[in-house]
């Protein structure tokens, strides 16, 4: 539909043209911008292309770039452009000075005895696993109370967009400062006599992955809230009417009305909440760095571990793109989603 | 239960719960910024207090005066990095943008696609070459090298605002000026684009507030107070016990300031773009 819009306004273009000799004066053949009038290609790459080179081109160069990274025992990068030749030629069996070894799928094979990346992906999938279902109730309970009517409804609806604006960075820092021993977190808790003196939570495998779930529903539960809340409010109203007539209670209609109205938002929000949480990285990075020994060091972490701090740079182009191929898989499940919510108009 | 008890009910209820919300949701930022407004000592002395008493500025003014722990060249080069990348964004966002709404190019489709593609990439598969990139361009440690990561991974996000936009229009708009002897770029530049002010703020603040809280090309590609970006700054800091709370609270807040007021400003737009994009698919 939208598409034509643009097919549409090219035939005038070229009325513009023929009557030229016309009654009103219009702007001689000769000028630049006439000429670019009458050549939809070029005007449409001229005006398209600096966003095209900037975000295409500056993207395919790294990845076929990183994809000769992954093939060879890199440990260590001076420079791009003549090493990414020297590599292309590498695989053909040129072999430049300083070329570094030729693994072939050898980075690629060495994922299935790598027991540190098993403890990062039972990581990775206990947060995805836990985060996702917990902060779509979170988000649906929130969503619930905003879709009543209620003075100040506003306001609370823009409290949790903050939530939802903070940056990933700030969100861990705010967490960080608040689970230091002198944070509110022991303040509260042992004010309240819960805690009888303050605890170093990060310091324990159990409570480092319980607030960093925290973290995560605090940022991450808005948005989710906002989209449930909006798919709501497109309930019609009759069908509440025609539930209560029928004798539903809150429950049933919830069940019967609501959730089923909701059910493309929903799968949505897993898909993306499954995606962010595989490849979820600042959080970890500030609020416990990894630790304790390691076992929140989750999948992107340690991607980011290996190229950064260990310089296997070889090894970590090669994890990223098996990670990047099951974050790859579970976009086009969103696509496939997405579009057959088009077609079945959801 | 008679009907109008189970309604009062339900309003306590309601109440009960929006309470919860609000203390969840805000009591971070509150306890926060309550740190942000004492001094290290009382800090030290109590550290455990939910209202400041009495409210001291010192954090802010070691920070705006003296830059201490660096947190005022953080912003600075936040903000230059930020705005300058916005403005690009904005700008080649809306020519990208009236191209693809209304321009029947040979290849369009196929660029839409790829350029959106490239929106799901995972900056871990782009990160090691990325960097070679700017050490070949000798951009390492430079704002430019910065702007130049931000505007690759922002401007689809306003390309595609600027479209979405431009196609909502109606073209008469457009066609009445070509007929009065306007060229096409000129009807861009004189009618479409004016009146397109709200849309391109939209995309503006899109643009603003994902490059200020833009984390890891950051920290890769910085290595100095040079160019090391507000958040870099802070990540930092944060696990170093020798830096003082409050002040770390104090960066915190003012990291954290800008795109809370820039999302309350565009609210409107911001969420309908967003709901209208997830309920309808």
């Amino acid at each position: 539909m939208d598409l034509n819009l643009g097919a549409s306004s090219s035939p005038g273009s070229s009325t513009v043209t023929v009557s030229t000799g016309g009654v009103r004066p219009l702007r001689p053949r000769g000028s630049v911008m006439g000429f670019l009038d009458r050549r939809p290609d070029l005007l449409g790459w001229l005006l398209a292309g600096p966003v095209f080179i900037v975000t295409v081109g500056i993207v395919i160069y790294p990845i076929l770039y990183g994809f000769l990274i992954s093939l060879y025992d890199v440990h260590m990068l001076r420079g791009g452009l003549p090493q990414f030749l020297a590599m292309l030629e590498g695989i053909v069996g040129a072999k430049a000075a300083g070329l570094p070894a030729f693994l072939g799928a050898g980075n690629y094979t060495r994922v299935f005895s790598d027991a540190q990346l098993q403890r990062a992906i039972v990581a990775s999938v206990i947060l995805t696993g836990i985060s996702v279902p917990l902060d779509l109730a979170f988000a649906m309970a929130v969503a619930l109370v905003l879709n009543q009517r209620f003075p100040g409804r506003a306001f609370v609806r823009g409290v949790i967009v903050l939530s939802w604006a903070t940056p990933g960075v700030i969100n861990a820092i705010l967490w960080k400062l608040m689970l230091r021993s002198d944070g509110i977190v022991n303040g509260v808790l042992t004010g309240l006599g819960i805690l009888q003196e303050p605890q170093m939570w990060l310091m324990s495998t159990f409570w480092a992955f319980f607030w960093i779930i925290i973290a995560n529903l605090w940022k991450g539960s808005p948005f989710a809230a906002l989209i449930l809340l909006a798919g709501m409010q497109v309930v019609p109203e009759e069908l509440y009417e025609a539930a209560k007539i029928d004798g539903a209670g809150p429950w049933a209609s919830f069940r019967n009305v609501t959730l089923p109205h909701l059910r493309y938002p929903i799968t949505l929000l897993v898909i993306l909440g499954v995606i962010g949480g595989l490849t979820s990285f600042e959080l970890l990075y500030i609020l416990t760095g990894g630790g304790p020994a390691n076992s929140t060091l989750v999948m992107a972490y340690y991607v980011f571990n290996h190229a950064i701090q260990w310089d296997n740079l070889g090894y970590s182009s090669a994890l990223s793109f098996w990670l990047s191929a099951v974050v790859t898989l579970f976009a086009a499940v969103y696509w496939w989603v997405s579009s057959r919510g088009d077609e079945s108009g959801l | 239960m008679s009907l109008s008890s189970t309604r009062r009910f339900y309003a306590v209820l309601t109440a009960l719960a929006v309470i919860l919300i609000l203390v969840f949701y805000l009591f971070p930022y509150w306890w926060v910024v309550v740190t942000s407004l004492r001094t290290q000592e009382e800090e030290r002395a109590a550290p455990w207090v939910l209202y400041p008493n009495p409210v001291h500025l010192v954090n802010y003014e070691k920070i705006f005066f003296e830059d201490a722990f660096s947190v005022l060249t953080g912003l600075k080069n936040t903000l230059i990095v930020s705005a300058i990348t916005t403005v690009i964004c904005v700008f080649l966002g809306s020519l990208a943008g009236y191209a693809y709404a209304r321009i029947p190019f040979r290849g369009r489709a196929l660029s839409i696609g790829l350029m959106l593609a490239t929106w799901t990439i995972p900056w871990l598969l782009v990160m090691i070459p990325l960097w070679a990139i700017m050490y070949d361009l000798q951009l390492i440690d430079t704002k430019a090298g910065l702007v130049v990561g931000f505007v690759s991974g922002f401007a689809p996000i306003t390309t595609w605002i600027m479209m979405s936009h431009f196609r909502s229009l109606p073209v008469e708009l457009e066609d009445s000026a070509r007929v009065d002897g306007c060229s096409r770029v000129g009807a861009l530049f004189r009618i479409v684009l004016p009146i397109s002010t709200p849309a391109m703020m939209a995309a503006g603040a899109f643009a603003l507030i994902s490059s200020m809280g833009e984390f890891l090309f950051s920290l890769i590609v910085t290595t100095t107070d040079q160019s090391r970006t507000l958040p870099v700054v802070l990540a930092s800091l944060v696990g170093k016990y020798v830096t003082e709370k409050t002040i770390m609270a104090a960066g915190t807040i003012i990291a954290a300031i800008f795109p809370l007021v820039l999302v309350t400003v565009f609210q409107r737009y911001l969420i309908a773009g967003l709901s209208a994009g997830a309920v309808k698919g």
